[in-house]
């Protein structure tokens, strides 16, 4: 049961990072009129609203599902990582848990500096908040797998 | 003041808030509830383990874990 929750967990942090990424792009670099139709225009050029709610949602379930698998996760892992002095990995992912509560408690704010995308003097808070929220999403994502993974790493 | 105005400033304030809190909780240890995985104990507050590690904020070093492994697995009486 807890493999089936980590591999849906992961499945939502895909999704997740996949839309936090658009609406980042498009938020720090939105695409120029007449700009050239390459991977990287049609990338800016997605409107960066619609991500929204979606952010939201992917945001609380995968942290939800993360807190339910947590405790196995502190039982079979991290008493090995501590046990083998693995303290890099093992802070890093402490930072991760970190990171994502704060996150949480940035959500409302995110939603609404998004809820009127119209109001201009509200731009770069949206932009600040959505590359924050981003970064906290990447940083969960690379270390949730390095941490997943990690005998492969030959530490 | 407008709804909108007091809305931005209450999201901003509540975010700020959230964080100070937060790392509050964490240095101090204010856990509104322990579970311990182990034993599959939920209490309210802080409470100290019995048996494994407890789920507060987790802050146990690692020769205290080893020591509760060691000591619930009868591990201990044989390293020693």
């Amino acid at each position: 049961m807890i493999v089936f929750l980590l591999i849906v967990h992961s499945l939502l942090a895909v999704a997740l990072l996949g839309a936090i990424t658009h609406q980042t792009i498009s938020a720090w670099v939105p695409a120029s009129c007449g700009a050239a139709d390459s991977f990287i225009a049609r990338m800016r050029a997605v409107p960066p609203t619609s991500y929204v709610n979606a952010v939201l949602v992917l945001y609380a379930l995968t942290a939800l599902l993360g807190a339910i698998i947590y405790p196995s996760y502190r039982l079979n892992v991290r008493i090995v990582l501590e046990q083998m002095q693995l303290y890099i990995p093992n802070g890093a992912f402490e930072l991760k848990e970190h990171f994502v509560a704060l996150g949480l408690g940035m959500l409302p704010a995110y939603w609404y500096f998004w809820r009127a995308p119209h109001v201009a003097q509200y731009g770069r808070t949206r932009a600040i908040l959505t590359a924050l929220l981003a970064f906290i999403v990447w940083w969960g994502f690379v270390v949730g797998h390095i941490l997943n993974n990690i005998r492969g790493f030959d530490l | 003041m407008s709804d909108a105005v007091a809305i931005s400033k209450f999201v901003i304030a509540f975010a700020v808030a959230y964080a100070l809190l937060y790392v509050l909780s964490v240095q101090y240890n204010l856990a509104l509830f322990t579970y311990h995985a182990a034993t599959e104990e939920f209490h309210f507050l802080v409470q100290p383990t019995t048996d494994g590690p407890a789920l507060e904020v987790a802050r146990m070093r690692p020769l205290d874990i080893s020591s509760a492994i060691f000591s619930s697995s009868g591990l201990a009486q044989r390293r020693s």
